[in-house]
């Protein structure tokens, strides 16, 4: 373990020399959904509820989204891309560490200070949206802590699944746009999964996405009972065994089909 | 003139030569690109699931403006696109020293080197989606605001140019910003609503410091009436000015460059 913490630390010390390049991702994070209420206040009008969301609450709920991305996403599978691609995984093959623990603990450590920087930024917002700002504290908070490292797991074993694509083609870019272009939907992004049609509910509802953003949202904002976090949580973990299982495999059979030219 | 012309030619015919190396990737990625225009409409549904207009704009010119904020952005890619981003890995590469000991202006080096024809693709695919909507709706007040139309959506190209120029110039001394190009995406994005949504100081605050978010409001704007034609001629000096400012930056900066190394 002291090893793999040892790269968390060096990630981590990497990312704060380069402290602009990553605040300038936390903003380019924030701005990504800062259009959203105010297209969705307008939606609202006179109205004070849709789908069980109130203005604030809609509000709220596009304002924590960079948060919880900060705390959950996962952007691995450029790196394993890339490191495919330019032989370099070849260098980790002859070391004594696990790939995939270190891409993990390596990207924890590179991320670390962004939910801070995060809140940061959210609390200086703050003045300009209190007034739409709804947070309430209940009991049910305290599963967002599971809720938050099922959800980073299930990120990092789908992003990582993305990049071993790299081991089979060189073009794979569609594979990380197939999966942004789902999740952009599917984890609700662009709107609360409440207030899409029915039948798309249905069919998100069978995926993994919903538990890496919209479900710590929902526990926030209240607006989901214990039953469904337990139901959501007991998916997440079923997820990541059938999809981890999948990450070992293809990365059994990509070890085997790899070649380092040059090396 | 004819010898930018003649390079360019060149640098086409490379875009053609790269399309033809990877087929599949391009049919993949028009099949790819078909998916994001459905996730768009997607949301365009949602939202009008709870309304019938947005800030005044009905469903079809939403996705009118859904639809020409593509094409600006496709357009921009196809002919500049790639180009840009790669400006700060360039400095820091010390690869600008190939551009600068050139006979010819290394902007336009920097700026074409590279055309992404299957960018035309997907051109091709709005210009078709934009026919079909504007014969379905009959959106122009007249032949005048279609032709408006069509010199504010190229306008809109040089926004975007002129916007990624000024931004990826500051890598001239800033290191890694390369995601800068990313921020301006996200911020593009913006363009994807009708500005009606921000409130007057925050719409006027785009308007001077991102007028990017314009790019694609203003075409649709005057096609539908809801900006009167004479604007036009405001988003051209817009367009104008912002470019020039580019320019002289960009050499304000070239004048300044000294390379470590190449």
């Amino acid at each position: 373990m002291g090893k793999y913490l040892a790269v968390f630390k060096t990630n981590m010390q990497a990312a704060l020399t380069y402290r602009g390049e990553m605040t300038l991702w936390i903003i380019t994070s924030f701005l990504w959904v800062a259009v959203l209420p105010f297209v969705w206040l307008t939606v609202y009008g006179s109205q004070e509820s849709i789908a069980g969301f109130n203005k604030s609450m809609m509000v709220t709920y596009f304002m924590l989204i960079p948060v919880i991305e900060a705390l959950t996403s996962s952007w691995i599978d450029f790196t394993i891309r890339d490191e495919i691609k330019e032989g370099k995984i070849n260098a980790f093959l002859t070391k004594p560490m696990n790939y995939l623990y270190k891409g993990f603990w390596g990207e924890n450590g590179w991320k670390a200070s962004r939910p801070f920087v995060s809140v940061l930024i959210l609390l200086a917002l703050y003045p300009f949206i209190h007034n739409y700002f709804y947070l309430t504290f209940h009991i049910r908070l305290i599963w967002l802590i599971p809720v938050l490292v099922v959800s980073r797991i299930l990120n990092f074993i789908i992003s990582s699944i993305i990049g071993m694509v790299a081991f089979w083609t060189t073009r794979n870019n569609w594979a990380t746009q197939i999966w942004w272009a789902i999740q952009t939907v599917a984890a609700g992004y662009l709107a609360p999964l409440a207030f899409f049609p029915s039948h798309i509910q249905k069919i998100i509802s069978f995926t993994p996405f919903p538990i890496t953003l919209q479900i710590p949202i929902n526990i926030i904002l209240n607006t989901v009972s214990t039953d469904q976090i337990v139901w959501e949580l007991g998916k997440g973990v079923i997820w990541i065994l059938v999809l981890g299982l999948l990450l070992i495999a293809l990365w059994k059979k990509g070890i085997k089909k790899t070649e380092g030219i040059g090396m | 003139m004819k010898k930018y012309l003649r390079i360019y030619k060149v640098f086409v015919e490379n875009g053609i030569s790269f399309l033809v190396q990877y087929r599949h990737d391009t049919i993949f990625n028009l099949f790819m690109h078909l998916i994001w225009l459905g996730m768009m409409f997607l949301i365009v549904e949602v939202l009008f699931g709870q309304t019938n207009a947005i800030a005044g704009w009905n469903k079809q010119e939403v996705y009118m403006l859904t639809l020409v904020w593509t094409l600006i952005g496709e357009t921009y890619i196809a002919f500049f696109g790639g180009n840009l981003a790669e400006i700060p890995d360039t400095i820091t590469d010390g690869k600008l020293d190939n551009f600068i000991t050139k006979p010819v202006s290394p902007l336009f080096m920097i700026s074409t080197k590279f055309f992404l024809v299957r960018a035309t693709y997907r051109i091709i695919t709005e210009l078709i989606l934009i026919g079909w909507l504007s014969w379905q709706f009959d959106f122009a007040d007249s032949l005048l605001s279609v032709i408006c139309c069509v010199v504010l959506i190229l306008c809109g190209v040089m926004i975007y140019y002129a916007s990624f120029l000024i931004a990826n110039t500051f890598s001239f001394w800033l290191l890694r910003i390369d995601n800068i190009n990313d921020a301006i995406d996200t911020v593009s994005t913006f363009g994807r609503y009708p500005v009606g949504v921000f409130p007057f100081t925050i719409r006027a605050s785009i308007f001077v410091f991102a007028p990017i978010v314009f790019a694609s409001y203003a075409p649709v704007a005057v096609l539908t009436g809801k900006w009167p034609i004479y604007l036009s001629l405001f988003i051209i000096a817009l367009t104008i000015i912002l470019c020039i400012i580019a320019i002289k930056f960009w050499n304000f900066a070239i004048k300044r460059y000294t390379s470590a190394s190449s």
